[in-house]
């Protein structure tokens, strides 16, 4: 991969992947299990890029902050995009470098990486996991939430969608599972505004009809088409923002294949 | 904005066809024809049988049609005179080792026909002959890049396709420029930046978008463009494909008052019949000539047949002028509703191939309620795309569609509530 998409991936990686331990950790026993007692934050930064998330720990629940914080007492730092994607993808047994303060919290760096395997878990669930309807619905939450986040870092930085997305209409997208999850996007002069939930009043929307068509569709498994003549899908109002970010949604799967 | 409940045509067989469809067709029906692009539930899929304005779809749901099969249908569907040239011929011979006669005297009808024609180029599809047209113009001016107006449709080959379709890569625009349209000085700018490199220009004759309100060039663009075209060695196209015909015989560049140095056509030309050209003046006939392009039906005799046809018969009635009073009865039937129900409506483009919007509605929830709901009750409107109106339009189906929009813009004005 070269270098500029590297990159690109390692910012879904720190601002769309990461931050889903938030969700996590309002339903997933072992993460707060992991997590308990945890009170510093732990950032994960990328060397030289203005590229970082912000774990903080409260009450059992993680928050996490797409940036820096100026007071880190645990920083982990990847030495460039690619060793930070070979990491996150299991390619690599290499671990990101702790700050020296971080030596001092050995024992706590050693659950990092269960705690971002929980991610893996729900994000590349087994059968039995998409078995059951309760726990369907959160691994399509999850990764409608990284869709929705990784769809900004991939429109306005992918060296190829960038140019695309500045010339998208203006308007909200809202795209969601009927009774379930949602997402939307404000998009503005071809920066994205990732947010979850309903939106009040969406330019468009995209609404699917189930929670496995909804898996398929973000597994890159459906014929959207097929599926919106079918009805399993429903689109409304701005057509062309739809269409116009459907590019980037397909570059995103390009981008989480491995 | 909710969608209120309303009745109207059932659409089951067409649902289930579609899920046939969708196990061995990709798409189930691909390309502009495909449902993503209307509202699913409330249209039909698959046409039965079609005659005059109106036709039939599998669940047995009649409609008046504002389509025309997109553009194609100009005189009607069935057309006595045209199905029996295209029947006589076909008596004869269609596709063989040679071009008929008939090939011959349709390119000279045709010269005669267009003011700026000293040639003809047969193909089938309108993208056939854009594409078509931008080769001639680089053969001519030994130059490589093309310019066209930002969201203009002319295909979907690879050079006019948008980046991010599938199979679509960057490399393949490397050489096309964009600008706005109506920019006239964008345009000036453009070729002053890349002067002695530019092949040609290539627009439709006003700004159809689908999605979007029609634009019609503002006064003094088309002359504009054509003076720095001449000055500057620039080929002029115009993409006539989707308005040929229903603004003027002679092309919609002699409706605007400009001369390109070609014109693609296809849609009405045949009446339904697969064919399209491109027309052009003599200077770039040889280079035209040496255009290496082709295609295994494109010398086929039965359409040709039609479009002689067609267009003699389109000459007979005075169909442009039949067709451009049935589109503004229509379309100020709708404002007229609209008004009734105190719902603005924005009519845009020439009254042959109108399309409306619902003032202080840009994403278009009230197009994609009032359309369908129309459609339900018999009259087809699309709720993205410029309608075509026809010369087998009568007034008698002008006022049955008058009479569906009425029920259906008490539906808009529910949503409202």
């Amino acid at each position: 991969m070269e270098a500029a998409k590297e990159l690109v991936l390692a910012r879904i990686h720190l601002r769309a992947i990461v931050p889903l331990l938030e969700d996590i950790s309002e339903f997933d026993s072992e993460t707060q299990q992991i997590i308990k007692g945890w009170s510093k934050p732990i950032q994960f930064q990328l060397a030289g890029e203005d590229v970082a998330v912000t774990l903080s720990f409260r009450e059992g629940k993680v928050f996490a902050l797409r940036d820096r914080i100026n007071k880190s007492k645990i920083t982990l730092t990847f030495s460039n995009a690619e060793t930070l994607n070979a990491i996150f993808q299991g390619r690599s047994k290499k671990s990101p470098r702790p700050n020296l303060t971080g030596l001092f919290h050995l024992k706590k760096l050693l659950q990092v990486d269960p705690l971002l395997k929980r991610i893996e878990y729900y994000m590349k669930p087994g059968e039995k996991l998409l078995g059951d309807h309760n726990s369907l619905e959160q691994c399509v939450k999850l990764t409608l939430y990284a869709m929705a986040f990784g769809v900004k870092e991939i429109g306005e930085h992918d060296p190829e969608m960038k140019p695309l997305a500045e010339h998208l209409p203006d308007g909200l997208v809202e795209i969601r599972v009927k009774d379930g999850p949602a997402v939307h996007i404000t998009v503005k002069k071809g920066a994205f505004t990732p947010a979850k939930g309903r939106a009040e009043k969406p330019s468009a929307y995209l609404e699917i009809a189930d929670m496995e068509t909804a898996w398929n569709m973000l597994q890159g498994t459906l014929d959207q088409y097929a599926a919106i003549g079918s009805g399993k899908i429903k689109i409304r109002g701005l057509i062309p923002l739809i269409d116009g970010i459907n590019p980037i949604l397909d570059r995103l799967s390009i981008y989480m294949a491995d | 904005m909710a969608e209120a409940e309303s009745s109207g045509y059932q659409f089951v067989k067409s649902a289930e066809l579609f899920e046939r469809a969708s196990r061995v067709i990709p798409g189930a029906i691909y390309g502009h024809m495909s449902p993503t692009l209307m509202v699913p539930g409330s249209y039909p899929f698959y046409t039965l049988k079609a005659e005059g304005c109106r036709y039939t779809d599998i669940d047995g749901n009649d409609f008046i049609d504002y389509m025309c099969g997109y553009g194609p249908m100009i005189l009607g569907y069935k057309h006595k005179i045209v199905d029996k040239a295209a029947a006589e011929q076909q008596a004869l011979a269609d596709t063989t080792n040679h071009p008929g006669p008939i090939m011959v005297e349709l390119a000279e009808y045709m010269v005669n026909l267009i003011p700026i024609a000293d040639w003809v180029f047969f193909a089938k599809n309108g993208g056939d002959m854009t594409t078509y047209a931008t080769l001639a113009a680089r053969a001519h001016t030994n130059r490589k890049k093309i310019v066209t107006i930002r969201n203009h449709y002319h295909g979907v080959a690879p050079w006019c396709t948008g980046f991010g379709h599938g199979g679509i890569t960057a490399e393949d625009h490397t050489n096309i420029l964009k600008v706005e349209w109506n920019d006239l000085e964008g345009f000036r700018q453009l070729v002053k930046k890349h002067r002695d490199q530019i092949a040609a220009f290539i627009a439709m004759p006003y700004h159809h978008i689908t999605f979007g309100e029609q634009v019609m060039p503002a006064p003094g663009y088309w002359k504009g463009l054509e003076s720095i075209c001449r000055s500057e060695g620039i080929v002029l196209i115009l993409d006539d494909v989707r308005a040929g015909f229903r603004l003027s015989l002679g092309g919609s560049g002699e409706f605007f008052g400009f001369e390109p140095d070609l014109i693609c056509f296809s849609k009405a030309m045949g009446n339904g019949y697969p064919i399209s050209a491109c027309v052009g003046k003599k200077a770039l006939m040889n280079a035209a000539a040496k255009v290496f392009y082709t295609g295994s039906f494109w010398m086929s005799a039965v359409p040709m047949a039609a479009s002689l046809a067609t267009l003699k018969n389109l000459k007979e009635i005075n169909a442009v002028e039949k067709i451009e009073r049935m589109g503004k009865m229509l379309i100020n039937g709708l404002v007229e509703i609209g008004n009734r129900h105190g719902i603005e409506i924005s009519p845009s483009g020439p009254p042959a191939i109108p399309f409306i919007h619902f003032k202080e509605d840009p994403n278009l929830y009230l197009n994609q309620i009032f359309c369908s709901e129309v459609t339900k009750r018999g009259s087809f409107f699309h709720p993205h795309h410029n309608w075509f109106l026809s010369a087998a339009h009568e007034e008698k189906d002008i006022n049955e569609t008058l009479n569906h929009a009425e029920a259906a813009m008490k539906t808009v004005k529910a949503s409202l509530s």
